[in-house]
């Protein structure tokens, strides 16, 4: 039916619905432990974070092979498709180079690879309004100038309820500094130019969700914000109930981190990702 | 030279009357310091007023004593500068001012005569007012002014040196009586203005000294007389009475190992070879510091981690025994400059007055560049915070006083310095963190200062202390000793016991159903266990509320609380 695909990587963490319904190729990144990996996904977390605490390392994630890239992409131009592909923030992952290269191996006249300079809900809003937008008859090209408009108008926040992990994964950018502090510290983190960066550093983490709530831009018209969290759907809920009440007029979901992000997030973080546009 | 045919030459004042009256003001009021310090409104271990301006006057004094020439208007511009330099406190930074007023109007001359010293006095008094951001009257103000005033009206009725300290004296007291009742809070302390009694000691000095031989004078400094002023520290002693210093370890010790970091490793073994130990890592250097018997142990150890630099090694002991050369009590300036990464000169710098070992690593935990060690009854000196600020490689500079009585101290310093000074109003410890914890090193000064500002609304202070004499306070006995919670700097729990009383404080800061973080620094006298069992108490109580212990090691707060 549709002349466009969309391909994205699993850090988008669409549901299986979405991914049915939108017909979206998923390419999964892994974790791995010192006894094995796993790809990426919607799974239980509590089963994850078991197996990490089972574990006397923290696992690492890796970005898919640009193999997997190519054999999806040589599928779907098989079947008379071309292919918008949307990733991860390049500054945190090399999914987005892998797939570029991919591409360019495949066929760079008829794929199209965005680098989304976040990851998570805000990555899944572009992802699904891509498709969105394919059934509605936009062109592969046209639909790429409309992600790289809609791009700067996503904001993504997250407070992390230990810094440990981010401490062991290593993307922390600007956060680093946050490490030394002997004091606890409930920092807000956000994505600055694909990085991320300290946003606020404040000493609960009751302050920290009320300090990102007062970000929310609620004179927008269309407003569409994603509570995401890391194993705490109980406070996800809370904060999804608090938008509602401040932004009657937003799309307000929730949306839950599978492995890779929790990898570096922890259990506990909580965030939201934020789409406004007038 | 017209002018000076028109004075009655017995009526010149010399350099040397000038040196007389400045060295004798600062031995008379040395002798006066503790009566100043009791007049504290609340009588709590606070930012000592007689022991700040003693301070101030030796600083001046040191200047005039070595002073060679024959010019009263060189040594008095000396002596202000020296003075400002040694200036500790808000009263010892409006002191400072007043001497740099005088230095003002005598500067060029050889010998002034009885105007002259009365204008002089009139610019002392404009520059104490200018360097006061929002003069108050009822305060050390009020009174320099009235001194002035007396001094011009016995100066315009030729009268000599002594008749016209003796009448700024007498204006002075009558002025000083009256700021019991200007001030609402030192009326219901029933006690004057402690700056503006140290004005009126002061120039009883000048006038003790107008009276004596310099000779004289500084036989009386050495003698057995002086002998319990010789300390500097004498009102820290008196704060911390369980704490002398313990010359059990005469030896400061410092210095930087350039290796492998190994700090937990190397307290534990430095641990048992004396006291005030700090080690602090940074990257690939290791700073050292401690108080020692056997400092050779210690380098020997040390060795053993890497290669050794910047040794330091002093004899405490022998900082007691310069009768002149007041330098910070007891503890010296520690900064880390050295193995911190050296910031570049476009970013922004911070430096944090802090005390307590503990405190000062939870301050640079938290990015300030340098600590300058001093707090309550032990305010560093402008030139401490000065030096502070130069040494910092940055244009930029932030100063955290994180107490009321550093601020003045501070604006000297920014009025002083050619690098951009911007002072946080921090009036706690707890104050210090939270502005900390607003800095965004992405956004440019200005903003920084105006959220750091902001954010000391977002916590509220507590402190744990002990009263320094019997009081009455809103109708309630206060025995000396007692323990005493402060809110926000206002006395609102006493007891004879520490934990009910801080319990006591605790329940009153936690007045706002918001409230989620207590953060608790234990003082050096607290054992650990002790301030366990407190937090876990305080956690019982209150089982909403998250608790923080920290060890914050600093002297006379039992704890430092921040409600959040």
């Amino acid at each position: 039916m549709d002349k466009i695909a969309l391909v994205t990587d699993s850090t988008a963490y669409l549901s299986e619905e979405e991914i049915a319904q939108h017909a979206i190729t998923v390419i999964p990144l892994t974790v791995n432990f010192a006894d094995g990996f796993i790809y990426d996904g919607l799974v239980d977390t509590d089963e994850f974070f078991a197996r990490v605490d089972r574990s006397n390392k923290l696992p690492f994630t890796s970005q898919p092979a640009v193999g997997q890239f190519v054999e999806i992409y040589r599928a779907l131009i098989e079947a008379g498709k071309e292919v918008i592909s949307i990733h991860l923030s390049s500054e945190l992952s090399g999914t987005f180079e892998s797939a570029r290269g991919a591409a360019s191996m495949v066929d760079p006249n008829k794929i199209t690879v965005i680098d989304s300079t976040t990851t998570s809900a805000p990555m899944a809003f572009l992802v699904l309004a891509a498709s969105q937008w394919a059934r509605e008859g936009f062109s592969r090209s046209e639909i790429a100038v409309k992600l790289e408009k809609a791009i700067p108008e996503l904001r993504s926040f997250f407070i992390p309820d230990t810094l440990e992990y981010l401490k062991k994964g290593g993307r922390i950018g600007g956060a680093q500094a946050l490490l030394g502090s002997m004091l606890q510290i409930k920092p807000i983190l956000y994505f600055f130019e694909g990085k991320v960066e300290v946003f606020e550093k404040v000493r609960t983490r009751r302050k920290a969700i009320n300090r990102m709530l007062q970000e929310l831009p609620l004179e927008s018209k269309h407003l569409k914000v994603a509570v995401v969290h890391c194993a705490a759907l109980e406070d996800a809920v809370g904060i999804k109930e608090l938008i509602i009440g401040m932004a009657p007029h937003a799309q307000v979901e929730i949306r839950e981190f599978g492995p890779v992000l929790s990898t570096h997030g922890g259990p506990g973080l909580v965030g939201m990702g934020v789409w406004a546009h007038d | 030279m017209t002018k000076t045919e028109e004075h009655n030459l017995e009526l010149a004042i010399n350099a040397a009357d000038f040196q007389k009256m400045i060295v004798g003001a600062s031995y008379y009021f040395d002798r006066e310091k503790e009566a100043i310090n009791a007049l504290n409104v609340f009588p709590v271990p606070d930012g000592d007023t007689g022991t700040n301006m003693s301070l101030t006057l030796a600083a001046a004094a040191e200047a005039a004593l070595i002073y060679q020439g024959d010019a009263i208007g060189e040594i008095a511009v000396q002596t202000a500068s020296s003075a400002l330099m040694g200036a500790r406190g808000n009263s010892g930074v409006i002191l400072s001012q007043l001497l740099r007023g005088i230095a003002r109007g005598l500067q060029g001359k050889t010998v002034a005569y009885p105007d002259d010293l009365s204008k002089a006095f009139q610019y002392g008094v404009v520059y104490a007012y200018k360097a006061v951001s929002k003069p108050v009257e009822g305060t050390i103000l009020t009174v320099a002014r009235e001194t002035a005033r007396g001094a011009r009206s016995a100066a315009r009725s030729e009268a000599d040196l002594c008749g016209i300290i003796e009448t700024a004296i007498e204006s002075g007291r009558k002025a000083l009586a009256r700021t019991t009742e200007m001030l609402p809070a030192l009326k219901e302390a029933g006690v004057v203005d402690a700056g503006g009694m140290g004005l009126v000691v002061f120039l009883e000095g000048c006038l003790f000294a107008v009276q004596h031989a310099l000779g004289e004078i500084l036989t009386r400094k050495e003698t057995g007389e002086v002998k319990d002023k010789l300390s500097p520290s004498a009102g820290m002693t008196k704060a911390a009475p369980a704490e002398p210093l313990n010359l059990a370890y005469p030896y400061c010790t410092e210095f930087i190992i350039k290796g492998t970091p190994a700090a937990t490793e190397l307290k534990t073994r430095l641990e048992p070879l004396g006291d005030s130990l700090l080690v602090v890592d940074q990257d690939e250097i290791s700073k050292v510091h401690l108080h020692t018997a056997d400092p050779g142990a210690v380098l020997s150890i040390c060795l053993a981690y890497g290669s050794l630099h910047e040794i330091k090694i002093d004899n405490m002991a022998d900082q007691h025994h310069h009768a002149f050369n007041l330098q910070s009590p007891v503890e010296t300036v520690v900064t880390l400059s050295g193995p911190k990464k050296l910031k570049g000169k476009d970013e922004i710098g911070i430096i944090a007055i802090s005390f307590g070992e503990g405190n000062k690593e939870l301050f640079l935990s938290l990015g300030t560049d340098e600590i300058v060690f001093g707090g309550q009854t032990m305010n560093p000196r402008v030139e401490d915070l000065f030096e502070a600020v130069q040494r910092i490689p940055t244009d930029r500079v932030l100063i955290l006083p994180n107490n009321k009585n550093i601020q003045m101290v501070a604006q000297q310093v920014q009025k002083m310095c050619a690098k951009e000074v911007a002072i946080v109003g921090s009036r706690t410890i707890a104050q210090g963190f939270a502005a900390l914890l607003a800095f965004n090193p992405n956004v440019d000064f200005e903003t920084n200062v105006r959220t750091m500002e902001e954010s000391l609304k977002q916590v509220k202070s507590g402190e744990v202390t002990y009263a320094t004499r019997d009081t009455v306070v809103k109708g309630k006995e206060i025995a000396r000793g007692s323990y005493l919670g402060l809110y926000d700097g206002q006395l609102c729990s006493t007891g004879k016991e520490l934990t009910p009383t801080t319990l006591d404080l605790i329940a009153q800061m936690l007045d706002n159903e918001d409230d989620e973080l207590v953060t608790i620094l234990y003082g050096k006298e607290i054992l650990r266990n002790e301030a366990e069992d407190f937090a876990a108490t305080v956690e019982k109580n209150y089982p909403h509320v998250e608790v923080e212990l920290k060890y914050g090691g600093q002297p006379i707060y039992y704890y430092i609380l921040a409600v959040e």
